[in-house]
């Protein structure tokens, strides 16, 4: 019960930091607008109040955090620490790997284009969301070139819309 | 088993119709085929090959709902499809040309309203220099000048001249509609600088919210496009007290203009100007320039943007170039750079 | 009465021409199809259908957009109960009961019960659109800019409510979605906000990319997280009949199928508030008039009806602007007032005198379309549930694919592909800290509506806020506002001492 809470306080607490820091660079960002002299209202007013509100929940957040981490006995927390050290968060490398891949895709998306990136995206994203016994290649592979190429070709002809060419630009301008 | 039956029937029915409607936009070759200039351009110049994007503006504002329908007659004269982005905002769409391959594959259509953007700094690039002009092909329909029948009962207001005198003598009480960053701006500032008229000027981005606030009392003075007010000027709720510029418009010929009442006020029209990329091309530009031409003399074209209150007037690239760059010098000169 | 005439004459050429239902049946079944895919919005719906709507005429126009925007906009709930990513931003209510309906099994009923209650609550605004469209006109123009804040301040103080226990988490969430809203153009003057020299920025954070990331990008990085215990993740359906409940149990929901209908239609007629503002404050009023409000957001059914009767209810409510006025209520309504014009056809109070015709004509499409919807939709439910119940690591995969091409589509930007994967990782890391993430879309979409509405107020009364308190309407919201955030704060001190209550007596 006490790990429940341990974990909940260390939350509130990371939550209370990361609130106050963006809310800390969103305030002092306000001061870089440019300003409009014919406006009544600044256009920096309401971006200061949410900062400020912002602030205000990650720090009653934050106290809540180191007011419930106050009130566990010392041994539970050096107990809970030791514990999450020899127990690997699993899962967290996989989480990576698809944030990764995703970034990736977007990266390259315009100099690839939409046919070539995404069959090698979606690969990808089979691949890290199964086990390693459980994967099916062949339906991997034949799911990762047939669906973006049959939805890139209907977004073209049914909906006049172009998604990106990228290097097979030459290609694609000849057939399409 | 019949379930299955009639799934499968409404699903073939489904994509016949979708088949047809998708047919339908299948560039028709016929016309181009019957226009000799475009294939020997075509032929020396190997375009267009793919299909040609224009970057509108946000989905459902007149702006776009006419660069639909101008694109849709444009495609009539190229062998090619022609698709049409919305995006956020014109800026975006102006932007988005400016940083195009300079292949001709990526053009705009947009107003003015990026030139005051762009004078109001607004925007990270020059409205002028920044890009090459195709041409125009459209003049948006105007502004008019009107009062809620309550407003002119309580006040006793007829006239425009009256609408001056009474806002004369009770200053900064009359609320005037505007809309900062937008064309509207500048009958406005005009009206309020030039005509003498004194109101508070208060800015209503969108113009159908300018409407509502007119017509639940809380503006005083309207000043926008004759689509927004035509029909409550014909059911008597809303009087048109007279259209912006030196001559009547078209559109409504029985009411007076503010030159002839004897005001002298700033130009402004809403010029729907085509760009490409800076780089692009020299015969690029003049092949792209022929079809405009052509499609604006399209009597579909001249009809389909009358529906809007918009007028098919064509100018050429340099033309274009020289209107707008007049038109920024103008909006200096009224001062309506304002952000800094 | 002319107008029954004219309505009569219009369903007998609708249900007479092969054409007519050929086309409504179609552009239903697309904009279902379109509406239950993650990444493509009512809107983009729309805009895809638009250009093939040039060269008809205006009766089979309209019968081609609105057919396709009702089942958009009903199409939503499928992907919001079976994948718990809500297809358009009405359906985001939708999620907080059909997602763990669909958990436990009750899929096909969640969304048997979500297409009926959808097709209830369009009927019931299509009449009152019928019959009372120039009353109901009127109604929106007694609402200004305080009277907007005021609805803003108030869907707010409910959205801090969702967050159940923690109104501390709530609010943070929604201020979090508002500083988000920040970005791009300032309301009045266009000046740009939080771009940092990246151009695409300068125009906003698009709606699509953001509701995607937060809903989508976490349920993909959940499943490769808990890659060894995959098998856990794919979802049993049960089977159903019919619609998943009997008519019996429906009439048994009938206050809040009623109330939920009213309040859709209402919201729908004040242009600007939104189909997603509509489904939330059913969502909030039905947990609040509920015997047992602590079974709302764990599976009950009351959540899907609110929600997806408003929604639907919203769509004649947004129209009547449109109509009456000539002034869109929406993004939607915006592009089927522009197509109405290009067609010759000028909205506004003489609309219904001077083109009768082509008006009941429209009620009639959307009689016939809303029919079609829940037949089409009921018909193809079983086909979607096994599409969208195969192996989820299959099925997110697509998803992410749909809501890169969404994100994208929107302005064709890749900027919004980083937004929808960025906003996405950082819905992940709220959820794993117990933050809702819901809140921070309803925050982002009504800071629009109270920043916008409190400047054109402050304008019209030379900057003197005190006028607000002057009008009856945005007191009574203002008051409702207060009301709502005092309860939440009382369940939050209430649910802290019951629990520490509880930990001393196991002490």
């Amino acid at each position: 019960m006490d790990y429940k809470k341990i974990k909940e306080a260390k939350s509130n607490i990371g939550v209370g930091i990361c609130g106050l820091l963006f809310a800390i660079g969103y305030y002092l960002e306000t001061f870089h607008f440019k300003t409009n002299s014919k406006n009544l209202i600044s256009v920096a007013a309401f971006p200061r109040i949410i900062g400020v509100m912002v602030a205000l929940c990650a720090t009653v957040m934050l106290i809540r955090g180191i007011s419930a981490m106050r009130k566990i006995p010392k041994d539970a927390r050096i107990a809970e620490s030791m514990r999450a050290k020899n127990q690997k968060e699993s899962g967290l490398l996989q989480v990576v790997e698809a944030i990764i891949v995703l970034l990736g895709a977007a990266s390259v998306l315009k100099t690839f284009g939409f046919i070539l990136t995404m069959p090698i995206t979606m690969f990808l994203l089979f691949i890290i969301l199964e086990k390693k016994e459980s994967r099916n290649y062949k339906l991997y592979i034949i799911l990762s070139i047939v669906a973006p190429t049959v939805l890139y070709f209907v977004f073209y002809y049914c909906f006049s819309s172009l998604l990106p060419m990228g290097i097979l630009k030459p290609f694609l301008s000849k057939i399409l | 088993m019949k379930k299955k039956l009639l799934a499968l029937i409404m699903a073939c029915a489904m994509f016949a119709v979708l088949f047809v409607g998708c047919a339908e936009k299948s560039p028709d070759t016929s016309a181009v085929s019957d226009n000799s200039n475009n294939i020997d351009t075509e032929k020396s110049l190997d375009y267009p090959k793919l299909a040609i994007t224009i970057n509108g503006s946000n989905s459902g504002s007149t702006v776009d709902t006419n660069v639909r329908a101008f694109a849709q007659i444009l495609a009539k004269y190229l062998p090619v499809n022609v698709i049409v982005n919305s995006t956020a905002s014109q800026v975006d769409s102006y932007r988005d040309t400016i940083n195009a391959e300079p292949d001709g594959y990526t053009m705009s259509i947009t107003t003015a309203n990026v030139t005051l953007c762009d004078v109001q700094n607004i925007t990270d690039f020059d409205s002028i220099e920044d890009v090459t002009f195709v041409g125009n092909i459209a003049k948006g329909g105007g502004y008019w000048v009107a009062i809620t029948k309550d407003f002119s009962e309580n006040h006793n207001i007829s006239t425009f001249n009256e609408l001056v005198e009474y806002s004369k003598s009770h200053p900064q009480e009359l609320n005037i509609a505007t809309s900062y960053g937008t064309l509207n701006e500048i009958p406005v500032t005009s009206l309020i600088q030039d005509c003498g008229i004194d109101a508070t000027e208060v800015s209503i981005g969108a113009a159908g919210e300018r409407t509502i606030a007119f017509i639940a009392g809380e503006l005083d003075i309207f000043v926008g496009t004759w689509g927004s007010i035509s029909q409550y000027v014909e059911s008597g709720d809303v009087i048109c007290l007279c259209s912006y510029g030196d001559e009547r418009s078209p559109f409504t010929p029985d009411i007076p203009c503010t030159g002839e009442l004897g005001y002298q006020t700033v130009k402004c029209a809403t010029y729907y100007t085509v760009t490409m990329p800076k780089e692009t091309p020299a015969e690029i530009v003049a092949y792209m320039q022929n079809i405009l031409e052509e499609t604006v003399a399209d009597q579909e074209c001249i009809d389909t943007l009358a529906a809007n209150s918009t007028e098919a007037y064509f100018m050429s690239g340099e033309e274009t170039k020289q209107t707008m760059s007049a038109l920024k010098a103008s909006m200096l000169e009224m001062g309506l750079d304002q952000s800094k | 009465m002319a107008s029954f005439q004219y309505f009569g004459a219009s369903l007998a050429t609708i249900f007479s021409s092969p054409k007519f239902l050929l086309l409504i049946f179609a552009f239903t079944a697309l904009g279902i199809l379109l509406g239950a895919l993650p990444g493509v919005s009512v809107n983009m719906a729309l805009i895809l259908s638009l250009p093939l709507t040039y060269s008809m005429n205006s009766e089979t126009a309209m019968a081609v957009l609105i057919s396709c925007y009702i089942g958009a906009l009903s199409g939503g709930l499928i992907s919001a109960i079976t994948l718990n990513i809500p297809g358009t931003t009405s359906s985001i209510a939708t999620t907080f009961d059909g997602s763990p309906m669909a958990l436990r099994g009750e899929a096909g009923r969640a969304c048997g019960i979500g297409i009926l209650t959808s097709f209830i609550g369009g009927c019931f605004s299509y009449v009152l659109l019928m019959f009372l469209a120039p009353l109901m006109g009127k109604v929106a123009l007694k609402f200004g800019g305080w009277e907007y804040f005021a609805i803003g301040m108030f869907s707010l103080a409910m959205i801090i409510s969702i967050a159940g226990d923690d109104v501390w988490k709530g609010i943070l969430a929604s201020t979090f979605g508002m500083a988000l809203a920040m970005t791009g153009p300032d309301p009045v003057s266009g000046i740009a906000r939080y771009d940092f020299g990246i151009s695409a920025l300068s125009g906003g954070i698009t709606t699509t990319a953001l509701m995607c990331g937060i809903f989508a990008v976490p349920e993909l990085l959940k499943l490769a997280a808990n890659r060894e215990d995959a098998q856990a993740e794919d979802m049993e359906v049960e089977k159903f009949k019919g619609y998943g409940i009997s008519a019996r149990e429906l009439l048994l929901h009938w206050k809040n199928i009623l109330r939920s209908s009213i309040i859709g239609t209402y919201v729908g007629v004040l242009p600007g508030v939104g189909a997603s503002s509509a489904s939330l404050i059913s969502y909030m009023t039905a947990k609040n008039s509920s015997k047992h409000p602590e079974t709302f957001g764990k599976g009950d059914i009351d959540g899907i009806i609110a929600s997806e009767t408003a929604n639907n209810a919203c769509m004649g409510g947004a129209m009547t602007p449109m109509l009456a006025l000539g002034i869109p209520g929406s993004g939607a309504t915006a592009i089927l007032l522009s197509a109405l014009t290009l067609h010759n056809v000028q909205c506004g109070p003489l609309v219904f005198t001077k083109n009768a015709s082509l008006i009941y004509f429209i009620f009639a499409i959307c009689f016939v379309s809303n029919l079609v919807m829940v037949i089409v939709e009921r018909v193809v439910l079983k086909g979607y549930i096994k599409v969208l119940t195969a192996p989820r690591r299959i099925v997110m995969v697509f998803v992410m694919m749909m809501c890169i091409i969404g994100a994208y589509s929107a302005r064709n930007s890749y900027t919004d592909i980083f937004v929808f994967i960025i906003g996405g990782v950082i819905g992940y890391a709220m959820k794993k800290a117990g933050v809702p993430t819901a809140p921070i879309l309803l925050g982002y979409i009504l800071s629009a509506i109270i920043e916008k509405n409190f400047i054109h107020a402050m304008q019209l009364s030379r900057g003197n806020y005190m006028d607000m308190f002057t009008r009856p309407i945005a007191v009574v919201f203002l008051i409702l506002a207060a009301i709502s955030l005092f309860d939440s704060i009382r369940k939050t001190v209430k649910a802290s001492k019951v629990r520490k209550a509880a930990e001393l007596s196991q002490s």
